[in-house]
């Protein structure tokens, strides 16, 4: 039995553990010996508890070890945010969606590695080093939720949380070969998630198929009274339409998401994931989100903007790094020394973008045109019930490739940041493998709150293909 | 040449709720330093603000108090700036659409003050300087704060006193404020700037900081208005800047100038979510809004027969107020009732101890007052059961019957006392035959003395009189 588990999805473990076929400790034993093996080439921790920090409680996915991104706090433990100024803070709380998996009987087996912040698309912005993509670890395994999406695609850990703000989990899932979703925004609890851009942000999965993904949204999902953007709508149980018929479902081809720039490789397995959702029943239409060319821009006003007022609080003052020795030299020594390159730039876009004077042109200017961007959606919607397009243009790129050049870095997130624009769920998951075996990721966009739809496509694409079944050439050790 | 002076106030004003703005932290005054705080008020990582439905339901009343346009939806904004006291050096505040607009306060004087505009904010902690170091407290970070800005309508220091005390009346009378200024409850910053009488355009304004109280409001002002005068007779420029009053030396001193100023990179607040003020609200606010000071001053003025300043005493305190009423419906003696209020009851409570509370019911206080009017308590005794009853609801019949206080002023009963007076004191007697009139007082006091107090000392003089001049 234990030999199987690398084959099974976390809630068929689950079961096998209630059933008492195989007992907690095992299973425990099973991914801690895959994280002391296999983690040393691939760096997608932090921080791994041993034991693990488990919690008496109940649900489908008891009993299972999950790691948790290092911008989510969970009490008593190191959180980091891949920051040298916070390297040496305790949370002194629990974040909502912590509190949730310890009542659902989840093991946390530690913190994984992510860009600093969460700024960036490579995971390579961190102070801990960058983290490997398990295909090729001469590539990176995408980000910022990197290290996430690295560890669960060699089944580190059977699943993992992440943080999207535009792309962080979806991208870094599809360079990974492994599903990403984006809850709508105010359908998780960004309570405990520190802010990046506190109007994008939302906590969502990474897990290795959709059916472990729907047990985990069951679990964090839902209002939060700490938290006055979640959403009071009800939650449904999203397994419920995991082997739910598609036929009739009708899928927009937004025409802006497939020109310049698109990788041969991506566009042609994105063309065969259509034939399968056609031979369903699913109906397919072009359709057009016009303002697609102006979300790069929107997103890079609006997400610095707020990150440069969310980063404000670290100042040396009460927690973290401090340095200097005067209120003013901890105050510029601290923050000098204690972020990285990517955080000074995208706190000086975001400092000048709401500067008197340039409010107007530029944070002002982009909120305009994110609602412009929110009506395109909705005007599709009134057409389609969902859309897909490739997650990212390419498959995962090399370390360094990009890592000077952060206008290109920034176009690899071109597919998904307009979602957190508009603030609609979307998901990532495997459709196909290049010819170098790197994996190639799809991403459907749903309506907002109708996580439903995509999970219900999603699943009954993975019963047609085996993508979400593989497994990257370090991990295929038992 | 005459001189105009322009005056626009900033009062901050701490909201009476029982926790913080955006957390559950308790609002408790003089609580150990740090002691009521958590993650949301210290700006820990990962936090989120929830708004206090309490704060903005008396920032609505405040608004409806001073008759502002309210904003049917509304949203919080960052005010960006690093300060120590500030955990997240960014304070959530109102900016381009505050919860109030338009309103005015009318004063006493007959002068109407507008009321630019309302907004709800958090307060932020309090810094404590040592030597070579500084402390923060954080207790008072996240505490609810209204600031409520007026037009330049104000021309003397003394109209802004005038303001100031009516501003906190008409808060304290819809419960929203305790206004208490000592405590930091209400702070107040001040604009001022001085001009040739009859020109339009406003001169130079100077904004000052660090008054302590309404009267340091006021000296502050008056030195301001000096001041700046005596440049514009010499011809200085005076500088836009903000200047600290110095309370010890009673004189202003620069603390930055304009170009200092700085850009606080306002942007909406995304962590909270608009907030729509119903109908609903509105109505169940007003309904809490009874009568506003200057309203219920007019009405006493017109309805009892009293002086302006009892008057003016009588509506300080709301509750002073509501009892004097309830006591003029059971006995209609409005002069008497308002004596005995503002004399010997004030008197008493003044001497109250720490956390004694006054019980008396204005029923019983009534039936003290009718028991004087009518003789049948003298004034010291009406004193010593005013004093004995207004820790409890014990009946006043019930206490003057325990103490054997009522009045004697049956003539026979008290020609026994005056006998006996007049037997043991014979000096006396000898020198009121002799024409010294105040012996007779002295005589009228061995007799109350005897009496221990229950005599009725007229009848006693007027026994006496009778007596010695026979």
């Amino acid at each position: 039995m234990k030999d199987n588990i690398l084959n099974l999805a976390g809630y068929q473990i689950s079961h096998l553990i209630k059933k008492a076929e195989i007992s907690e400790k095992e299973v425990f034993s099973f991914f801690y010996h895959r994280i002391e093996n296999i983690d040393k080439q691939l760096k997608s921790f932090v921080e791994v508890y041993d034991p693990p920090l488990y919690y008496e409680g109940d649900s489908s996915l008891k009993g299972l070890p999950i790691a948790i991104k290092d911008n989510i706090c969970i009490y008593g433990k190191r959180i980091t945010c891949a920051s040298k100024i916070l390297s040496s803070h305790i949370a002194v709380y629990d974040a909502t969606v912590i509190k949730r998996l310890k009542k659902a009987g989840l093991a946390i087996v530690g913190t994984t590695n992510m860009d600093e912040f969460a700024f960036g698309s490579s995971t390579e912005n961190s102070c801990y080093g960058p983290t490997r993509n398990p295909w090729d670890l001469e590539r990176i395994p995408g980000g910022s939720s990197g290290g996430s999406a690295s560890a669960v695609a060699c089944r580190l850990v059977p699943f993992a949380l992440g943080s999207d703000t535009g792309g962080s989990i979806r991208q870094p899932a599809s360079f990974c070969g492994v599903v990403g979703f984006k809850p709508t925004y105010g359908r998780v609890s960004r309570f405990g998630l520190v802010a990046f851009g506190s109007s994008l942000d939302q906590i969502g999965p990474i897990t290795t198929n959709f059916s472990d993904c729907a047990h985990l949204l069951n679990i964090i999902s839902g209002f939060d009274e700490f938290d006055s953007t979640t959403s009071h709508k009800p939650v449904p149980d999203f397994t419920k339409v995991l082997n739910y018929p598609i036929e009739g479902i009708k899928i927009g081809l937004p025409k802006e998401y497939f020109g310049k720039g698109l990788d041969n490789e991506v566009e042609k397995s994105i063309l065969e994931l259509i034939s399968v959702f056609k031979k369903l029943g699913v109906k397919f239409k072009e359709i057009s989100l016009p303002h697609t060319d102006y979300a790069v821009a929107t997103y890079y006003i609006i997400a610095p903007s707020e990150a440069s007022s969310n980063l404000q609080r670290f100042d040396g003052i009460r927690y973290g790094l401090r340095l200097g020795d005067d209120l003013m030299s901890v105050y510029k020594i601290t923050r000098k020394e204690g972020f990285g390159e990517e955080a000074k730039r995208r706190i000086f876009i975001g400092t000048y973008s709401l500067s008197s004077g340039y409010y107007e042109d530029y944070y002002l200017r982009a909120s305009k045109v994110r609602t412009l961007i929110k009506k395109d959606f909705e005007d599709a919607f009134k057409e389609v019930d969902v859309i897909l397009t490739p997650t990212s243009p390419t498959p995962a790129f090399k370390l360094g490739e990009k890592s000077k050049d952060p206008l290109s870095m920034y176009l690899s997130d071109i597919y998904t940041i307009s979602v957190n624009l508009a603030g609609l769920c979307a998901v990532s998951f495997p459709c196909g493998f290049s010819l170098q075996g790197l994996p190639i990721g799809a991403q459907l966009i749903g309506r907002a709150f109708d996580e439903e739809t995509l999970i219900k496509l999603g699943s009954a694409f993975e019963k047609e293909t085996d993508y979400h079944q593989r497994i990257p050439p370090i991990g295929r050790i038992k | 040449m005459e001189y105009e002076v322009v005056i626009g106030l900033e009062v901050h004003v701490q909201l009476n709720t029982e926790s913080k703005i955006f957390c559950s932290c308790s609002t408790r005054f003089e609580s150990p330093p740090n002691t009521n705080i958590c993650p949301v008020c210290c700006g820990y990582p990962g936090v989120l603000p929830v708004l206090n439905r309490k704060a903005l339901e008396l920032a609505v009343r405040v608004c409806l108090a001073l008759n502002c346009r309210i904003n049917k939806r509304i949203y919080f904004e960052r005010k960006n700036y690093f300060y120590p006291d500030l955990p997240k050096n960014y304070q959530i505040s109102q900016y381009k659409l505050p919860l109030g607009e338009g309103g005015y306060l009318n004063l006493p004087s007959g002068k109407s003050i507008r009321i630019k505009r309302i907004h709800l904010e958090e307060d932020a902690g309090k810094l404590i300087h040592q030597d070579t170091y500084s402390l923060i407290d954080f207790n008072r970070t996240g505490i609810p704060l209204l600031e409520i800005v007026t037009e330049p309508d104000i021309n003397s220091p003394e109209e802004a006193f005038e303001y100031l005390n009516w501003l906190k009346l008409t808060i304290q009378y819809i419960d929203a404020s305790t206004c208490d200024m000592e405590k930091g409850y209400l702070r107040c910053d001040v604009n001022i700037s001085v001009r040739e009488k009859g020109e339009n355009t406003l001169g130079t304004k100077v904004e000052l900081k660090n008054m302590n109280s309404f009267k340091g409001v006021r000296d502050a002002l008056e030195y301001e208005a000096y001041r700046q005068i005596d440049c514009l007779k010499k011809s200085i420029p005076i500088t836009q800047e903000t200047r600290l009053w110095d309370d010890g030396k009673k004189k202003t001193f620069v603390m930055r100038r304009k170009e200092e100023a700085h850009d606080y990179r306002y942007f909406p607040e995304p962590d909270l979510v608009d907030f729509v003020i119903g109908e609903e609200l509105i109505a169940k606010e007003r309904e809490f809004i009874g009568e506003l000071p200057l309203g219920k001053r007019e009405r006493f003025i017109h309805n009892y027969s009293l002086t302006l300043k009892e008057v003016d005493i009588l509506i300080s305190q709301p509750k002073l107020a509501d009892f004097f009423e309830s006591a003029v419906n059971i006995l209609n003696e409005p002069k008497h009732i308002a004596n005995w209020l503002l004399g010997p009851f004030l008197e008493c409570i003044n001497s109250l101890k720490e956390g004694e509370e006054i019980k008396i019911t204005p029923n019983n206080f009534a039936k003290i007052v009718k028991y004087f009017l009518d003789n049948k308590l003298n004034n010291l005794s009406a004193k010593r059961v005013l004093s004995l009853a207004l820790l409890t609801d014990k009946d006043v019949d019930k206490i003057i019957q325990e103490e054997g206080l009522i009045q004697v002023s049956g003539e026979e009963e008290l020609s026994i006392f005056v006998e006996g007076v007049i037997k043991d004191n014979p000096k006396a007697v000898g020198d009121f035959s002799q024409g010294k009139q105040e012996a007779i007082m002295f005589l009228v006091g061995q007799v109350m003395k005897k009496t221990k107090g229950k005599a009725n000392p007229k009848v006693v003089r007027e026994i006496l009189e009778r007596r010695l001049l026979k």
